[in-house]
Parts: C-alpha cells; structure tokens; sequence
C-alpha cells in the first residue's frame, strides 16, 4: 500500500510540472504585465527595479525558471499584488472552499442516492421518469442563473438567507450549496440509478430475497453495497472538482473561496497567484482521487488484494509456494 | 421446410433498415430525443432566419419611454434599463449561443478527434506522449483553462470559442482513444494492413468511421456543456460584453437591476437552460438509440 501511495505521489510530480509550465508561459504571452497593472501605486524608478526584480526585463523562461527553482524548495512565490505569499494567500481562502465543497457535495449524497436507489426500484415508473427529468433539468441549469434565482427568491424577496459573503456561518453556507450542489446531484442520481439498476437484478439480490432477507437490508447490504464504486468515483470526482473553486457559484454570491482568488488574480495578470492556485487544486484533486482509490478496496474487498504484495498474500494465505509445491 | 408468411415479413421488416435506420428507429421511440430534437430545429430555424425578418430596430433600438416594463402582452419578457423588448433580444441571441456552441465543440473536435485516433491506433510512445498531454491539460479546471486562455487571446467572440473549444479538447482525446482501442484489433483493419494500405488510410477509412457512435453522442453533449461556459464567461466579465444580446452578457447586464426586476436575470437564463436541456435530452437518447447495450 506505501509502495502503491509513494507511486502515486511521483507520477504526480510531470503533471505539476506540465500544468505550471503550460499556465505560467500562457498568461505570461498574454497582453500587459501586472507591472501595467500596479503602475499607478510606484514611482517610474521603483517600477524599473521592481521589473528588474520579478525579472521582466529578461525572458519568459528565466521567470518560469526562477518560479520552478522556489517551487521545488516548497515556495509557492509570493503574489505581485497583495505582496504576500501566495501560500498564505491560499491557506487564508481554503477555509471557506472546503466548507463549501463539502457542504455541496454532502447536499448532492444526501438527496441523490436515495433518489437513484428509488428510481432503479422503481424502475420505468413515474417515479423513475420524474427523478431522471429533474436530475437532466438539474444538470442543464447553469450555476450562475440558479444561484441568482435562490437569491432572488430567498434573499430578496423572502430574506431567509444572506445573499453574499461568509460572514452569517450556516446561514450564508446554504444558498451557494444548493446552487453546486444541485448540479452535482443531477450527476450523481443518474449515477447512482444505473449502478444500482446493474446490480438490482443479479442472481444473489434474488438469493437474498429468497432466504427470507428484509427488504431494507437487500438494498442497503446487498445492493448499495455492490454499485458503490461507480458512485464513489462520481463523488470523489465532484469533491475534487468543487475544491479546486467553483469559480462562477463563488463569484455569484461574493465566497472568499480559491475560485475567486484565481479569477481575480487572472484579471491582474498575477501570474504567480494562479500558478499556485492551480498547482494547488492539481495536488487536491490528485489526493482525493487516491483516497478514492484507496476508498475501493475497503468497499470491495476483490480489489484489496491487488494493493497487497505477492509475499503478504501469501502470508494471509498461510501458505508458502514451497509449501504447495509439496503437496500439503 | 417452407417458412411461414408471417416469419418472412418480419424478417424483411427488420432486414430493410440500414443501420443509421436502425437508430433512427429507436431514436423516434424516445419522447425525450424527440422533443429535444424538435426544440433544437426550432431553435436552429430562429437562429439561420431572424436576420431575415427581424426588424433590427427591434433588437438594439432604444425606447427611453418604455424602460423597465415587466412581462405583458406587448412585451413577453418585459423590457430593459434602454427599453429594449427582451423577447427580442433573447431570440436573437440564440445566433450567439449556438454559433459559439457549435463552433467551440468544432474546434475541440478539429484537434482532439485525430489525437485520440492516432493515440488509440499506434499505442507506444506516440500514445503515452498524447495521453500525457491530455492528462496535463485535463488536470486544470475546464472553466479556468477557458479563463486563462481568453485573458490570453482578449475577450471577443471568436477567442470566446477558441477559449471554450481548448478546454474541451481532453475529452474527444479520451472518448476517441478509447472508441479506436476497441476497433483497432478488428479483422478488417488488419486486412486494409495486409493490402498495404497506409496508416492514415486506415485510421480515416476504416478506424473512425466505425467509431462514430461515441464521438457523435460526445459531440452533442459538448455542444451543450460548450454554452454553459461560454455564458459562464461572460458572466465573468470575460466573455461577450453588453450590450451585445449573447444570453450570459443578457444576464449579467439584468443582474444590476436583480432588485425589482428580476425577469431580466430570469429569461435569459431560461433560454440558456432550454437549449442545454434539449442538447442533453437529444444526446442521451442518441447514445441508448446507438448503443443499446448502455440502455438503461
């Protein structure tokens, strides 16, 4: 398992080097610097030694150099405009995206798997038919416009809920929740529903069914149980996805998540902020999708043995190869 | 033995269609593919013809008089802040919505199609070249990569579909790696291999055109995820700006006015969410109707 881990951590390490390379370089090509940017706030001379400084005055590849060599001693640079390190920039927002995700993304597991598994019940009923429609509505509604509508309606016009900020707890945690996480629901119901719709109908539900096992316990132990690895991948998949920021629900109801830090400092052209931005989402995604795959084999117990090596297999076996071998 | 009557006439029922007749059959039994497909010819007869017989006034005109009336019977989704009728402008703005969707999937498609064919059909070193790539590229955020890309190029309409094409381009590499893998083992391209035909040939001749289904329903549900970001973009600022009646700058033009007149965050949206629903409704049912191994 240390070994499949430490694996997973290297081939980690191209795809950093890629992504930086491929988002430093690009908005480095794009129009103005940051230096256009801050110019206002600097004497013409401070500016010629601050360009000096962040190395403008030389090419692209000796900034992306001078940013590589940091990052590998574990220094994310710090920020052209809020002058602090990015790091610090980062660990100031992540409070309010973590809470977000996970608030999203628990909203999404609590209504739609008992949805799918509903539907895959009740498979071509009205029932099924409805939950698919609202699930396929959910996903085409665009985040920006439902979140502006649950403003209107409950900020607005009822004034249960805040309609920016993190600043009322709870109560400013809802709306943006919804508004991720009925996009992620849409996603996971159909999920849900298909896997369970593969399983619903194998010869050991029938078995189960057959001995006498309660109807709630077919579903929960023997059916949920063997279609949860399509759902936990679509899960692990949204929480990555979420964590990274949602960019556009952030920015809808003014969230001091990641995502907006990135847009902004994209807008200011503050290469180094969404460098790190970036890398830093790269590297959360990367850590959920192993905990997700480590996930699997505690869910199925077939995949487990793959993690273990030959020698501690053999060891659970009890046997050694000399033993079989003998005939023993 | 003489086979019976009605036997042969339901073999010939069924032998009579070619395969696209096939899933055009099956297509036709889906109410869901049927009514996204109508939604979308209508959309897309709007979007060719109102040009010709929409008078422009009616679209960027200003009406100082008429400013900020809600929905009525002379204006279907009330007016703007310059009197505008909104009906109109939404309607004209499907040109916006589905040129950018279109054009945005094209590009991605353009690149990410022969990619994912020479990746799937050479294997080795070619493919773990392309495959990484696409990893690196699908590793940022699609909605960030379209961000970075359009404050790279500037924000117009045409960079707008570079932009949302780019970001979609992982996504063809991936679904048409995987369709090639599944066919390039096949007897009849090893025959095309035995001819002497050159790869190129192969890969255009005989590889895709037997991977189409994959692409094709991937293609459709492009489409529909390439509007929501290209809106999204706009949304941000980053996109197509107002005054221009793309529906994303619409709503971001009605959300200064969110307070009391709220219809005009409303339609725009609306519009946005039928379109997308109608892409995605058409794209699921041509994937049951093209593979009816995944039906569910």
């Amino acid at each position: 398992m240390t070994k499949y881990i430490f694996k997973r951590i290297l081939m980690l390490i191209p795809v950093i080097i890629g992504v930086s390379l491929l988002i430093f370089i690009m908005l480095d090509l794009a129009p103005g610097t940051v230096l256009d940017i801050i110019a206002n706030d600097y004497s013409p001379e401070q500016l010629e030694e601050l360009r000096h400084q962040l190395g403008y005055d030389r090419s692209v590849f000796y900034r992306y150099g001078k940013y590589m060599w940091d990052l590998v001693h574990g220094d994310l640079g710090i920020s052209y405009i809020y002058k602090t390190p990015v790091w610090d920039l980062y660990m100031q927002r992540l409070p309010s995206t973590l809470k977000l995700a996970g608030a999203s993304v628990l909203v999404s597991i609590l209504l739609s798997i008992p949805l799918g598994i509903l539907a895959a019940r009740k498979h071509g009923s009205i029932t099924d038919n409805v939950s698919m429609v609202a699930a396929l509505l959910g996903l085409s509604m665009p985040n920006f416009w439902l979140g502006l509508m649950l403003i209107i309606l409950f900020s607005l016009n009822l004034g249960w809920f805040p309609s920016s900020g993190d600043t009322e707890g709870i109560k400013s945690l809802i709306l943006p929740a919804i508004t991720i996480g009925t996009g992620l629901m849409a996603t996971l119901t159909r999920t849900t529903r298909s896997s369970m719709l593969d399983v619903i109908r194998s010869d050991y539900l029938r078995t189960a069914r057959a001995k006498g096992v309660p109807e709630k316990a077919v579903i929960r132990k023997h059916a949920l149980k063997n279609a949860l690895i399509p759902i936990i991948t679509v899960i692990g998949t949204q929480m990555g996805r979420t964590l990274g920021g949602s960019v556009v629900t952030e920015n809808v109801f003014s969230w001091p998540g990641i995502g907006r830090l990135t847009i902004e400092a994209v807008k200011q052209r503050d290469t180094i902020t969404v460098t790190g931005c970036i890398i830093m989402s790269v590297i959360m995604i990367s850590i959920i999708q192993l905990i997700v795959d480590i996930a699997y084999a505690f869910v199925d117990p077939r995949l487990k043995s793959q993690y273990s090596t030959a020698s501690k297999r053999r060891k659970r076996i009890g046997r050694t190869p000399e033993v079989r071998a003998n005939g023993t | 033995m003489e086979p019976n009557q009605k036997t042969v006439s339901v073999a010939k029922k069924y032998r009579k269609r070619s395969a696209f007749g096939e899933i055009w059959h099956r297509l036709r039994k889906n109410k869901g593919a049927m009514i996204g497909g109508i939604l979308l010819l209508i959309l897309f007869a709007v979007a060719l013809t109102i040009d010709f017989w929409l008078d422009q006034e009616l679209v960027i005109g200003q009406n100082l008089r008429a400013r900020l009336k809600a929905p009525s019977a002379a204006h279907w989704f009330g007016t703007d802040e310059m009197g505008r009728d909104l009906f109109w402008r939404v309607l004209y703005g499907s040109r916006y919505s589905l040129a950018i969707g279109f054009v945005a999937v094209f590009v991605s498609f353009i690149v990410g199609v022969p990619l994912g064919a020479v990746a799937g059909y050479f294997g080795g070193a070619v493919e773990t070249v392309i495959m990484r790539i696409t990893d690196i590229f699908s590793a940022v955020p699609a909605i960030l990569m379209a961000v970075v890309v359009v404050s790279v190029l500037g924000s117009s309409t045409i960079n707008l579909m570079i932009a949302v094409g780019v970001s979609s381009i992982p996504g063809f590499v991936r679904v048409t790696r995987a369709a090639v893998l599944t066919v390039r083992n096949e007897e009849y391209v090893e025959a095309a291999k035995a001819l002497g035909k050159s790869n190129l040939y192969i890969i255009f001749v005989h590889v895709l055109p037997n991977c189409l289904s994959p692409i094709i329903v991937q293609t459709t549900l492009r489409v529909a995820s390439a509007i929501v970001s290209a809106s999204s973009l706009s949304f941000l600022g980053l996109g197509i700006k107002p005054p221009a009646p793309e529906w994303g700058a619409l709503l971001t033009a009605g959300r200064n006015y969110i307070l009391g007149y709220s219809y005009l965050t409303f339609f725009p949206g609306l519009a946005i969410m039928i379109t997308v629903l109608a892409f995605n409704l058409l794209g699921d049912g041509l994937r049951d109707a093209m593979d009816p191994k995944l039906k569910r």
